[in-house]
């Protein structure tokens, strides 16, 4: 800090550390975001005690992109929605307050089975959007969750929305950050490319269908079996049948509503990978595909024996599956998310284009932040061993974050070419970040053992605040 | 911005007297921008550029 301790600038210095000090105290302690800590345990946040967002899972379900797919690359439109969805900015009042963005429900693009929100959630994965917590203005007095859907797909999946009610993406994400979530108008851009990331997202790859949603040779005889019966008309009204609804050439939809004795219409879903998209039904009222099957057998008096309940649910487990739905999260997956969100920045700058800089700025810094959490500092006691890589690899990070700030000061002030400057720096320190980062991994949070350890400790933390909390005299 | 014009802008941001009603994506914005204008400010001033390595240690 001081270079050369001359007397008559010792007391600059002193000044000068001690302000620098501060701030960098304040960082540390602003590092830790508010929604970081599961389950949300107190009335420290704007979310109600008892809040589960699952952001501590140890895999995260697989996205893939069409674009990358097919040989290409994600656009900068791909990205810039990959950046909006991640981003809290988004959204407005109390999801902007608790730091939650589109990509909290939606995890990397699918659901959040876990997601709990008391007095806004019936049951683990649903969640009233017509609630009072998010939006008052939408408030329509009733809790009334529905499921987050996987938005795998979701360019093969209109209409949007439980009930169908917007046939067109583009209303229906601007309806949700605005009306479900307080947010203000997007930008047309911002729109834009909201919609063009959620296109872009696709279906896992599934072996066991073939062209036409078909089965292949590769699924088994009782899945077979299932298919026919899937297939075969009603007996009480031959104009039905599941295939006629959830056709299975067209992904399994029809792009309709209909009563299916679930209490009102509501679109036909997708049944691709939709053994990743429990609870099922609009509200996530069953667990299980034998639940849904059985529903259905009561509701249409199908007079389906038991084998060929189980043939049922073994097509559509059969129909549903994917090829390696989750993936393990840790330091690559991490960096590559970081890595395509920020590239946003290399056409933002030369466009000089502050808004996005701001927005990608301030995501980017999050999302760097929250990498930084999963090494935990030398305070933490539940974890013994790399201490001295832990704390380079928090501090690459912390860097990092300092450094993108860098560019979006640069640019506030309009000096683009030392914005361009900063991100050709920022990029070398990201490069350089990843050495630390991968020697920390082995005693980050990415790390199982450590992971319970850690949470272990944090739960009893939490426990123990709480038990004080409720002898003190309030 | 002068650093004296970012302290003052944080001293607002933290003056809420409840927690809830924090803006932690200003007050996170603001800090790091705090800390951007002392590492620009020191060599200025013939200090060497403040590191978080420096400063945490």
């Amino acid at each position: 800090v001081i270079g050369r301790r001359r007397p008559d600038r010792q007391a600059a210095c002193f000044a000068s550390r001690r302000l620098a000090m501060s701030a960098v105290a304040l960082l540390v302690i602003l590092a830790t975001p508010t929604t970081r800590a599961f389950p949300v345990s107190g009335d420290e946040t704007v979310l109600p005690a008892g809040t589960e967002l699952n952001d501590d899972a140890l895999d995260r379900p697989r996205e893939i992109f069409t674009s990358e797919a097919v040989g290409g690359g994600k656009s900068y439109l791909v990205n810039l929605g990959d950046l909006a969805f991640t981003a809290p900015s988004i959204l407005g009042g109390a999801a902007r307050q608790a730091g939650i963005s589109c990509a909290t429900c939606h995890v990397n693009g699918a659901s959040n089975p876990k997601l709990y929100v008391p007095g806004m959630s019936s049951r683990a994965g649903n969640f009233d959007t017509t609630g009072a917590l998010f939006n008052p203005r939408t408030d329509n007095g009733v809790l009334d969750p529905v499921t987050v859907p996987s938005l795998r797909g979701a360019r093969y999946l209109a209409p949007y929305g439980h009930d169908g009610r917007l046939g067109s993406l583009r209303d229906f994400v601007r309806s949700v950050i605005v009306n479900e979530f307080a947010g203000p108008d997007p930008s047309p851009a911002i729109l834009d490319a909201m919609v063009t990331y959620i296109q872009d997202i696709d279906f896992l790859p599934n072996p066991k269908l073939g062209p036409g949603g078909r089965l292949t040779a590769r699924a088994g005889d009782a899945e077979h079996r299932g298919e026919a019966l899937f297939a075969r008309p009603f007996p009480n009204d031959p104009t039905l049948s599941c295939a006629a609804c959830h056709v299975p050439s067209a992904a399994f939809v029809d792009h309709r509503q209909h009563d299916v004795g679930s209490g009102g219409l509501f679109k036909t879903k997708t049944l691709l990978n939709a053994d990743f998209n429990a609870p099922y039904f609009h509200d996530g009222r069953y667990d299980t595909y034998e639940e849904v099957v059985a529903h259905f057998d009561r509701t249409f008096d199908l007079g389906l024996s038991p084998r060929d309940r189980r043939d049922l649910v073994a097509y559509l487990a059969a129909v549903g599956d994917a090829e390696r739905p989750y993936e393990p999260d840790g330091v690559d997956a991490q960096l590559k998310e970081i890595n395509d969100v920020a590239s946003v920045l290399a056409t933002a700058v030369p466009a000089r284009d502050g808004k996005i800089i701001a927005l990608a700025v301030d995501t980017v810094g999050r999302e760097l932040r929250e990498l930084a959490e999963h090494f935990p500092d030398r305070r933490d006691t539940a974890v013994s061993g790399g201490r001295e890589q832990r704390g380079l690899a928090r501090l690459a990070l912390k860097e990092l974050v300092l450094s993108l700030r860098r560019i979006d000061v640069a640019a506030a002030a309009g000096n683009f070419d030392e914005a361009a400057a900063e991100y050709q720096n920022y990029r070398s320190r990201l490069a350089g970040a990843v050495r630390p980062l991968k020697a920390a991994e082995p005693w980050s949070l990415f790390n199982p053992a450590i992971h319970d350890a850690h949470y272990a400790a944090m739960r009893q933390l939490f426990q123990t605040a709480n038990k004080a909390a409720a002898r003190s005299p309030r | 911005m002068t650093t004296k014009e970012t302290i003052g802008q944080l001293v607002t941001l933290l003056d809420v007297g409840d927690l809830k009603r924090l803006e932690p994506a200003k007050l996170r914005a603001k800090s790091e921008e705090l800390v951007v204008l002392l590492q620009t400010a020191a060599p200025k001033i013939g200090l060497k550029t403040p590191t978080l390595e420096d400063l945490v240690q």
